[in-house]
């Protein structure tokens, strides 16, 4: 009965679980990621004439949520004062999977990243942008975009409280100098 | 004075680990970065890469809200004549 949704409705249907990832580690908040992931479809949709049949749509769709996100959040900042805290007070915490602790740790140490950072970081380390691309969806140099998650990364080192291999304790970790790659070891 | 980005290491691949790895040197911000990139195990940024990884997998596996999916299916409907992106043929 539901009907066959256009082609690019299906590829947008395709692309919310990246986008609500991306909202998510954004916001830090589940209801908010989905109003923002709303917001982001709807703009698409009315703005579709605009987007360039073969170009990058995940990356126009990430630029129009994090400007839409900024946006708001600018506008949120101007009505309430305490807007800083408002990433840490309201930690997004996943249903326990796994149960690692580990993961948990390093979820905690991403949330106390600057948004600019943890934007760069997720863009790039996660979601598989280029840095090209994650400086077009930030709107930034391409620079800016490596500088950051330089910074993002060294932070959550520190954050980790990691200096070493020999500091990830159970997580065992083998680099083979001669092709500078790293394996797990069982 | 304006920072040109060296190609070196502008493409990250998806997936990569060593996407955290790769910052090429470019403005004096960076260069500092870099000296502390270098003093960084390799173990500890793969360490860092398979978390951030890990972490963002489990957020793309959460089940999508209907709501979402519904308001593309409404949005179609609203403009059924249209079918897609690019012809943009007249509605009406």
């Amino acid at each position: 009965m539901t009907p066959e949704l256009p082609p690019l409705g299906r590829r947008l249907a395709d692309a919310i679980p990246n986008l609500r990832a991306f909202a998510i580690s954004l916001s830090g908040n589940a209801t908010t990621a989905n109003d923002l992931v709303q917001e982001t479809l709807m703009k698409a949709w009315a703005n579709r004439d605009k987007y360039t049949e073969g170009t990058n749509l995940k990356a126009w769709l990430f630029t129009i949520l994090r400007n839409t996100y900024f946006s708001n959040r600018r506008r949120a900042r101007r009505e309430v004062e305490d807007v800083d805290g408002e990433h840490a007070a309201k930690l997004y915490t996943l249903p326990d999977q796994n149960g690692h602790m580990d993961l948990q740790d390093f979820r905690r140490a991403l949330d106390q990243l600057s948004d600019d950072q943890r934007e760069a970081l997720i863009l790039v380390g996660a979601e598989g942008f280029t840095y090209e691309e994650a400086a077009v969806v930030c709107g930034c140099a391409i620079g800016t975009v490596k500088s950051r998650v330089n910074r993002a990364r060294t932070q959550l080192i520190e954050v980790m409280g990691l200096s070493s291999s020999e500091d990830i304790g159970q997580v065992r970790i083998r680099v083979s100098p001669s092709q500078n790659t790293i394996a797990d070891v069982k | 004075m304006t920072s040109t980005p060296k190609g070196n290491g502008v493409a990250a691949q998806p997936g990569d680990a060593n996407a955290l790895e790769t910052v090429a040197e470019g403005s004096p911000m960076e260069k500092e970065q870099d000296t502390t990139s270098a003093a960084l195990d390799i173990g500890v940024q793969g360490h860092i890469g398979r978390h951030l990884r890990a972490h963002y997998a489990a957020l793309i596996d959460e089940a999508v809200p209907d709501n979402l999916l519904r308001l593309l299916h409404d949005l179609a409907l609203e403009r059924a004549p249209h079918s897609g992106v690019a012809d943009a043929g007249d509605d009406t």
